[in-house]
């Protein structure tokens, strides 16, 4: 493990020197869910509920997702996909002991460490200017240890399906389609864009069998206080259901994309 | 401007060819765009299933709005987005030294080499329909608003051009920044929210005023480029 404790300190140096890359980042997860509160309010001009929602808990709901959205939605597909056209992942990847999971892993969380420097100040900014609408949220410990394990294990299952979507590029040359269609299912059927409450029963009884409802809305329900125990009990099933499929799938596509793999060039 | 439009037309031949040799990648590139428009559109659908009015504006007007949004978006990566993309790898191995000496304008060379085909499609699905909704729930129409509706589109690209390209030019003082065309998105994507509009008057002032502003802003950053070739 030590070599992973290496590649860690060595990412967390390299976030930290490239910081601004880091805020912009965080800038694009964070403001569009703003942009969304601005909507809100003009939405509810007039109204007390919208699907069960009230203004405060749709302002509640966004808070949620900004803070969620940067923390637990990883990135390495774009890199992994690069490393491959350019023919860069053998010598990083094949010549050497590293494993593809525990390296990205490692980078992932080193990046978004230094990203907390600009979620934390920011989301107490922003949970600041909606405390006349925050002013009953709370959340208690044993809620928040739910919160944790379910952010771990979502961002567990989000990294092996984003490493297979970009180990894609090994058969398709560039995958960017495919994770254009993951973060847009995640926008969709996992909450990020819209609450799922507000689309037709057929919609949200889909995605109750797809996993980008558990790796988004459902840590964000935690947060929000909305699941009960038997809800939570399903959902932590369901959790961990798509990471072992998410972790079947990383191990077929790695070991048959290596067998696929051809770089040219010296 | 007759070299620079027959420059503009190589520039596009070549990027069709190197967008036929990943033909799949441009297909379905293209066709998850669009469902992903047309998803972003129907979400209004089911919000409107809740409320007949958000602020004064009907469904249809809201619809309007978000094809013209995208509309526009797809026309903005169609024509920057691609090339504003590599602006920061440019100023940070040197390749720009290429662009410099070559006798044509370095902020035309760095702005508009790439044409996105991908992109274009969304651009062309959009227009199709806002023509849709134009004539479903708008028709008849004067032709003089029709004219303003494309002179504000054109007037608005001129401005996000001008606003987005002055933010590249950050990476000229704080070095390596590869994700720096992305700074600008969220700030733009605001304008996919109901707001008073300008007028075709004021805006023509102010895309002149931006365009300048931002070529100034080019020419200043130019004096502090200190390439990064051997």
């Amino acid at each position: 493990m030590r070599k992973y404790w290496l590649i860690f300190k060595l990412n967390l140096a390299e976030a930290f020197v490239y910081r601004a890359t880091s805020f912009i980042w965080f800038f694009c997860d964070f403001a569009p869910a703003l942009v969304l509160v601005v909507f809100w309010v003009a939405v509810f001009a007039g109204k007390d509920s919208i699907a069960g929602f009230s203004l405060p808990d749709m302002l509640l709901y966004y808070f949620g997702v900004m803070i969620i959205s940067t923390i637990i939605i990883p990135h390495p597909a774009p890199w992994l996909a690069e490393q491959i056209r350019t023919g860069q992942f053998a010598p990083v990847y094949l010549l050497k002991p590293v494993s593809v999971f525990w390296e990205r892993l490692c980078s992932q969380i080193s990046w978004r460490l230094i990203r907390l420097l600009f979620t934390v100040p920011a989301s107490i900014m922003v949970g600041w200017l909606l405390q006349d609408y925050l002013g009953d949220f709370t959340l208690p410990l044993n809620r928040l240890l739910v919160l944790i394990l379910a952010l771990i294990l979502s961002f567990i299952g989000q990294l092996f399906f984003k490493i297979c979507l970009g180990l894609a590029a090994i058969w398709f040359g560039d995958s960017f389609w495919m994770i254009a269609f993951w973060d847009m299912l995640m926008a969709l059927l996992g909450g990020a864009y819209f609450p799922l409450d507000i689309y037709p029963p057929l919609v949200q009884t889909v995605s109750l069998y797809l996993p980008w409802r558990y790796f988004f809305y459902f840590p964000l329900s935690i947060f929000l206080g909305q699941v009960d125990s038997a809800g939570t009990v399903q959902g932590f099933f369901w959790l961990g259901f798509w990471l072992i499929v998410a972790g079947l799938t990383y191990r077929l596509v790695l070991t048959r994309g290596i067998k696929n793999y051809s770089a040219f060039g010296g | 401007m007759i070299r620079y439009l027959k420059m503009y037309r190589s520039f596009v031949g070549n990027c069709l060819i190197r967008e036929m040799e990943f033909r799949w990648h441009f297909i379905l590139y293209s066709l998850i765009n669009l469902i992903w428009m047309v998803l972003a559109l129907m979400t209004f659908v089911f919000i409107y299933g809740h409320v007949s009015l958000i602020g004064s504006w009907t469904l249809p007007q809201m619809l309007l709005l978000t094809a013209t949004f995208y509309f526009f978006d797809r026309v903005f990566d169609t024509l920057f987005e691609i090339n504003f993309s590599r602006l920061n790898h440019m100023v940070n191995q040197g390749e720009l030294d290429l662009v410099l000496t070559k006798p044509v304008s370095g902020q035309f060379l760095v702005s508009l080499r790439y044409f996105s085909f991908a992109s274009l499609f969304g651009a062309v699905s959009m227009l199709g329909l806002i023509i849709w909704l134009l004539a479903r729930y708008f028709w008849p129409l004067a032709l003089g608003e029709l004219l303003i509706y494309a002179l504000l589109i054109g007037l608005g690209l001129v401005i996000i051009y001008s606003w987005w390209f002055s933010t590249l030019l950050l990476v000229f003082w704080l070095g390596n920044i590869d994700n720096i065309h992305q700074l600008f998105r969220p700030i733009y994507e605001v304008v996919r929210i109901p707001i008073d509009i300008t007028g075709p008057i004021y805006g023509l002032v102010v895309a002149a005023a931006s365009l300048w502003l931002s070529h100034r802003l080019w020419l200043f950053a130019l004096k502090h480029y200190t390439s990064a070739s051997s």
